[in-house]
C-alpha cells in the first residue's frame, strides 16, 4: 500500500468521524435518560381511532394494555388520544363486553391498526449493526514488469462488516417526514486475482498467475435525503419505511500490482501477493429500507432497521478506471427517539 | 419535549456536518507543504552562513555528523557528512557534506527537506515491519537485519514515517519502505539493480536485454541467467582488445557497454548481449545444457574492437578479423567484427555489425560448446565438423526464435544473412554449392587453405543436417532423403547435438559423424525410427558412409 502525504489528514478525518458518531450516541443517551414529562403519550397519540369508544365506556384499558385498544380513548378524536392528564378508569373485572347492560351490541373486533396520524415533530435514530451483503466488482491495473505492460484483473468480494448510522427527520405532512440518514460501514474485501506477467527476455510472452488476497479495507459513508412514512404495527410498535436519493462515498484498498517470484528460465511465475493503493470516490444512488421500533417510553424506543442502498463509483487504482458498486444490505439495531 | 426538540436539531446538524466532512474530504496535498532545499555553497559568504546554520542545526538535533574523513587528494582538507533528522528520526536522503581546510569550511553541498510535519511515533514495531516484508517476499529475515525508522520524502510531496529494510530474495535485492502507521509499502525499489532494458538491434528491431545498474548507469551485465553474461564495448581500442584476449589486462566496469536510460541505442551491443542470452536459453531449453561448459561459464561478448572509420587504414589481417568476421576466442569470449561504414562495400555488399545476426552469435557460442565437449581439432575433417556443428546450432537457434522465411530476422538455412545489405550470406546449408562449398563428400576440398577447408567442407555435414529435416535430394548424388519435416526439427537437432558433443573424438572424421549421429538417433528415437532413417539417408545422400 502506498500512502501519500494525505495520511495524517486521513487520520484526522477518521477521528472527526468517530467523534461525530460518539456525539450522536451521546445525544441519544442523553435524551433517553431524561425523565419524561407528562405529555400526551406519543404512542397513544399515534393510535388512530377508527371506532371511537363511547364516552361511557367503563373499562378503558390501562396504558400499555393491548387487548382492546379501541376502548382506551375517552374522547372520540381522530388521530387523537387520551387528553393530557386524563386518567384511565380502573379496569373492572370481567369481560368488558358483558359488563354494561347499556353496552352497544357486540361488534366484531377491529383489525390491527396499520396507520395512524402522527402528531410528533420528528424522529432520530442511531443504530449499529452489520453490512450483510454488498456488490462485488472487477478492477484491472496495468503496471510495468520487465520493460513491458503487465496486467492484473481482480474480482472483488466484499465481506460482512460493522455498520453504524443515524437517521433523522421532521414530520411535514401526516405521517410523512423528510430528513436524512448517514451510514458508515467498514468491510474487508477478498480478491481473486489473475495476472499476465511479461517474460523478462522476450516481448509478448506472458506468464499467467492466479491467487487470492484478502483483508483489503473498505469504508463507505452513505448520506441520504430520505422520505419516511410512519406505520403503526401495534400499540408500541411503529415502523418507518423510507427511501430517497443517496450519495455513497468510499475509500478502499484496490489492487495495483502483483507481487510474484520467478526464476530461470522464467517460463512461469508464482503469485505471492498484491500491492494495493488506497482509492477514494463516490457516486449518487438510492437507498430504501424499513425501521421497526418498539417504544419503551413515550419518546424513546429500541428497534431494528434493514436498509438497502446502491450507487456506483468510478475508481482509479491506476490508469484503468473500475466501476465499483457501492452500498448493499445492512441490518442494524439501536435507539429511537420520537419527539 | 422542548428539550428533546432542542437536541434534535443539533443532532441533524451534526449529521449534515458529518456528511459533509466525510463526503468532501480535504485533498491530501493539503498537508503542510513539503519542500526540498538544495544546498551548493562554495563562495565564502554562503559557506560562512551555512557553517553557522550547520552549527545551529547540530545543536538543535536537526543534523547529526556521520564523521569526518581526511581528503586523500588534498592534504589538510577533510570532509564531513551530516544527516538530517526530524525529532530524532533520520530523514531519508536529507544530507549535507561539508568540506573543510584546516578546520575552516570551504564548501557545503547537499539537500535538506523542509516542512516536515510527520508524527514520529510509529504504530508498528520494527518486528512488525520485518514480518510484513517477510510475508510479501517469502524471505527469511533474521534479527541482524533491523528495519530502520526514517522519515521518507515521497515523490508526490509530503512525508511518511516508514521503516527501511533491504531484503535479499531469490532473485532480487529490494529496498522496502514500510509505512510505520499502516503497514503499507510506501516505496520499494530494487537495489540489486538488475533490470530489463530495451534496445534497437542492428536491424532496428526492439528487443529486451538484461542489464545491471551501477553508479547510476545501466551496464550490459546480465545477472538474470545462471551464468553472468557481459558485453564489453572496447570503443575501438584494438590494442586493449588484443591485450585482453591474450590475458594481459582484465576488463572492468568502465569497459562494459553502458547506457544512461536503459533504452539502448548501441545496436551492436544490444544484439551481442541479447543474442548471447538467447543462445544460452536455447541450449538450456533444447538440450538442458547449462552454458558453454555445462557449468554456466561466464559468457563475454566484445563489440567495437576497432573503429569503423579506420577501416581503410588498417592492415588486411585486421580488416578481415576485426571488421569482417566474428570469432570465439576461448574462455567463453566472443569477438564481433565492426563491419564497415555505411556506403562502403566489399564483395558488392555493405557490412553491418557482426553481432547483428543471431545465427552468427549462436555459431560462435557453439564453438565454445565444442571446446568443452568433443573439442574437434580445427583442421581438416574434424575442423569441418567443428564448423558444421556451429552452423547447425546457429541455424537451429534462428528457427527457435524467428519465423521461417527469407530476409532479415527470418529463420532460414543461410548463415549470416542479417549482416549485409543487400541481404547475402556466407554459406547455405540447403545448397552449399551456391557459395562454392561442397555438398558431397566426393567434392570435398583437400587442400591446406583454411585449415584444410574447414569453412568449406562443413557444407557436406550441413547439407546432411538440412536433408534430414527437410528431405529432398542431394544436388550432387541425386539421392532422395525422407526428412522428418520442419515440425520435427527438434529431433534432428537433438540427434546432431548428442552425436557431436557426446560421441565424437577430437580427431573425428565425417564417417565417425555419421556413426555418432546414427547412434544418437537410435538412442533417442529407437532403431528403425523415422529419425534414424532420415539421418542415415541424409549422410548417404551427401556421400558419407
Ligand atoms: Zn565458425
Amino acid at each position: 500500500m502506498r500512502r501519500g502525504p494525505g495520511h495524517t489528514v486521513t487520520r484526522a478525518r477518521t477521528v472527526l468521524r468517530r467523534a461525530a458518531v460518539t456525539a450522536l450516541v451521546a445525544i441519544a443517551v442523553a435524551v433517553a435518560a431524561r425523565p419524561l414529562i407528562a405529555q400526551p403519550s406519543s404512542q397513544q397519540a399515534g393510535r388512530p381511532q377508527p371506532q371511537p369508544a363511547p364516552k361511557t365506556a367503563t373499562n378503558p384499558a390501562p396504558p400499555g394494555a393491548t387487548a382492546q385498544p379501541q376502548t382506551s380513548g375517552t374522547k372520540p378524536q381522530t388521530g387523537g388520544a387520551t387528553p393530557a392528564g386524563a386518567q384511565p378508569a380502573k379496569p373492572a373485572a370481567g369481560s368488558p363486553q358483558t359488563k354494561g347492560v347499556q353496552a352497544p351490541p357486540p361488534r366484531k373486533p377491529a383489525p390491527p391498526r396499520t396507520s395512524k396520524v402522527w402528531k410528533g415533530r420528528g424522529f432520530a435514530v442511531v443504530s449499529g449493526g452489520a453490512q450483510l451483503a454488498a456488490p462485488g466488482y472487477t478492477s484491472t491495473a496495468v503496471f510495468k514488469v520487465h520493460a513491458e505492460n503487465a496486467t492484473l484483473t481482480a474480482n472483488a468480494t466484499v465481506g460482512i462488516g460493522p455498520a453504524f448510522g443515524a437517521r433523522g427527520g421532521m414530520r411535514v405532512w401526516k405521517n410523512l417526514a423528510i430528513g436524512g440518514g448517514l451510514e458508515l460501514t467498514s468491510t474487508s474485501q477478498t480478491l481473486d486475482v489473475t495476472g499476465r506477467l511479461p517474460h523478462p527476455f522476450q516481448f509478448n510472452q506472458f506468464r499467467e498467475v492466479q491467487g487470492t488476497a484478502d483483508g483489503l479495507g473498505r469504508t463507505e459513508t452513505l448520506a441520504a435525503l430520505e422520505l419516511s412514512w410512519l406505520i403503526a404495527l401495534a400499540r408500541r410498535v411503529d415502523m418507518f419505511v423510507f427511501a430517497g436519493p443517496a450519495y455513497i462515498s468510499v475509500r478502499q484498498d484496490m489492487a495495483s500490482r502483483i507481487q510474484f517470484t520467478e526464476s530461470y528460465p522464467y517460463e512461469t511465475a508464482t503469485f505471492t501477493g498484491i500491492e494495493t493503493t488506497s482509492v477514494r470516490g463516490g457516486g449518487f444512488g438510492v437507498t430504501a429500507g424499513a425501521d421497526v421500533s418498539y417504544l419503551l417510553t413515550k419518546h424513546v424506543g429500541i428497534g431494528g432497521q434493514l436498509r438497502y442502498s446502491y450507487a456506483s463509483a468510478t475508481l482509479k487504482p491506476s490508469e484503468q478506471p473500475a466501476k465499483v458498486g457501492l452500498g448493499g444490505l445492512q441490518a442494524a439495531f439501536g435507539a429511537r427517539i420520537l419527539f | 419535549m422542548r428539550f428533546v426538540r432542542r437536541l434534535a436539531r443539533p443532532a441533524l446538524i451534526v449529521v449534515a456536518a458529518l456528511s459533509a466532512a466525510i463526503l468532501f474530504p480535504a485533498h491530501p496535498s493539503a498537508q503542510a507543504g513539503s519542500d526540498r532545499r538544495a544546498v551548493a555553497a562554495s563562495d565564502a559568504r554562503d559557506v560562512r552562513a551555512w557553517d553557522t546554520q550547520i552549527t545551529r542545526m547540530l545543536r538543535g538535533g536537526q543534523l547529526r555528523s556521520r564523521g569526518e574523513e581526511a581528503d586523500l587528494q588534498l592534504e589538510g582538507r577533510s570532509h564531513e557528512r551530516l544527516d538530517q533528522y526530524h525529532n530524532g528520526v533520520k530523514v531519508f536522503g536529507g544530507e549535507l557534506v561539508r568540506q573543510a581546510d584546516g578546520g575552516q569550511a570551504v564548501s557545503v553541498f547537499g539537500l535538506l527537506y523542509t516542512g516536515i510535519g510527520v508524527d514520529v511515533e510509529p504504530a508498528l514495531s520494527p518486528r512488525d515491519a520485518a514480518a510484513i516484508v517477510a510475508g510479501m517476499t517469502g524471505a527469511t529475515i533474521g534479527p541482524e537485519l533491523a528495519p530502520e525508522l526514517v522519515v521518507l520524502p515521497t515523490d508526490a510531496g509530503g512525508y511518511v514515517l516508514a521503516y527501511r529494510l533491504r531484503v535479499l530474495t531469490a532473485d532480487d535485492l529490494t529496498v522496502f519502505f514500510i509505512d510505520a502507521a499502516t503497514g503499507g509499502v510506501a516505496l520499494r525499489y530494487s537495489d540489486l539493480q538488475t533490470t530489463i532494458g530495451t534496445g534497437q538491434g542492428v536491424q532496428n528491431d526492439t528487443k529486451k536485454i538484461s542489464t545491471t545498474v551501477r553508479n547510476g548507469a545501466y551496464l550490459a551485465i546480465d545477472l538474470m541467467r545462471p551464468p553472468a553474461i557481459y558485453t564489453y564495448d572496447l570503443k575501438g581500442n584494438l590494442a586493449r582488445t588484443q591485450f585482453y584476449l591474450n590475458g594481459l589486462v582484465t576488463l572492468n566496469d568502465s569497459d562494459v557497454a553502458a547506457d544512461a536510460d536503459n533504452q539502448w541505442t548501441d545496436t551492436a551491443a544490444v544484439d551481442a548481449h541479447a543474442y548471447a542470452g538467447w543462445t544460452y536459453d536455447y541450449l538450456y531449453k533444447r538440450f538442458n545444457r547449462q552454458g558453454l561448459d555445462n557449468r554456466n561459464l561466464t559468457m563475454t561478448s566484445i563489440v567495437h574492437p576497432v573503429k569503423r572509420e579506420d577501416w581503410a587504414s588498417v592492415p588486411s589481417s585486421v580488416l578481415n578479423l576485426y571488421y569482417l568476421n566474428a570469432f570465439y576466442a576461448g574462455r567463453g569470449i566472443m569477438v564481433y567484427g565492426e563491419g564497415l561504414p555505411p556506403g562502403v562495400t566489399v564483395s558488392g555488399r555493405q557490412w553491418n555489425y557482426f553481432s547483428g545476426a543471431l545465427d552468427v552469435v549462436a555459431h560462435e557460442l557453439a564453438h565454445g560448446v565444442t571446446d568443452y565437449t568433443s573439442d574437434l581439432i580445427y583442421r581438416n575433417e574434424s575442423g569441418a565438423l567443428n564448423e558444421a556443428f556451429s552452423d547447425i546450432i546457429g541455424t537451429s537457434v534462428e528457427y527457435f526464435y524467428q519465423q521461417a522465411g527469407a530476409g532479415y530476422l527470418k529463420a532460414d538455412y543461410l548463415l549470416g544473412e542479417d549482416l549485409t545489405a543487400p541481404s547475402g550470406a556466407f554459406r547455405s546449408m540447403a545448397n552449399p554449392q551456391a557459395y562454392d562449398d561442397p555438398d558431397h563428400y566426393s567434392k570435398r576440398y583437400t587442400g591446406t587453405a583454411d585449415n584444410g577447408g574447414v569453412h568449406s567442407n562443413s557444407g557436406i555435414a550441413n547439407n546432411a543436417f538440412y536433408l534430414a529435416i527437410e528431405g529432398g535430394a542431394n544436388r550432387t548424388s541425386g539421392l532422395p532423403v525422407q526428412g522428418v519435416g520442419a515440425a520435427n526439427r527438434e529431433k534432428i537437432e537433438k540427434v546432431f547435438y548428442r552425436g557431436f558433443t557426446q560421441f565424437l573424438p577430437a580427431n573425428a572424421t565425417f564417417s565417425m559423424a555419421r556413426a555418432a549421429t546414427l547412434q544418437a538417433a537410435r538412442d533417442l528415437y529407437g532403431t528403425g525410427s523415422d529419425v534414424e532413417r532420415a539421418v542415415e539417408q541424409a549422410w548417404t545422400a551427401v556421400g558419407v558412409i
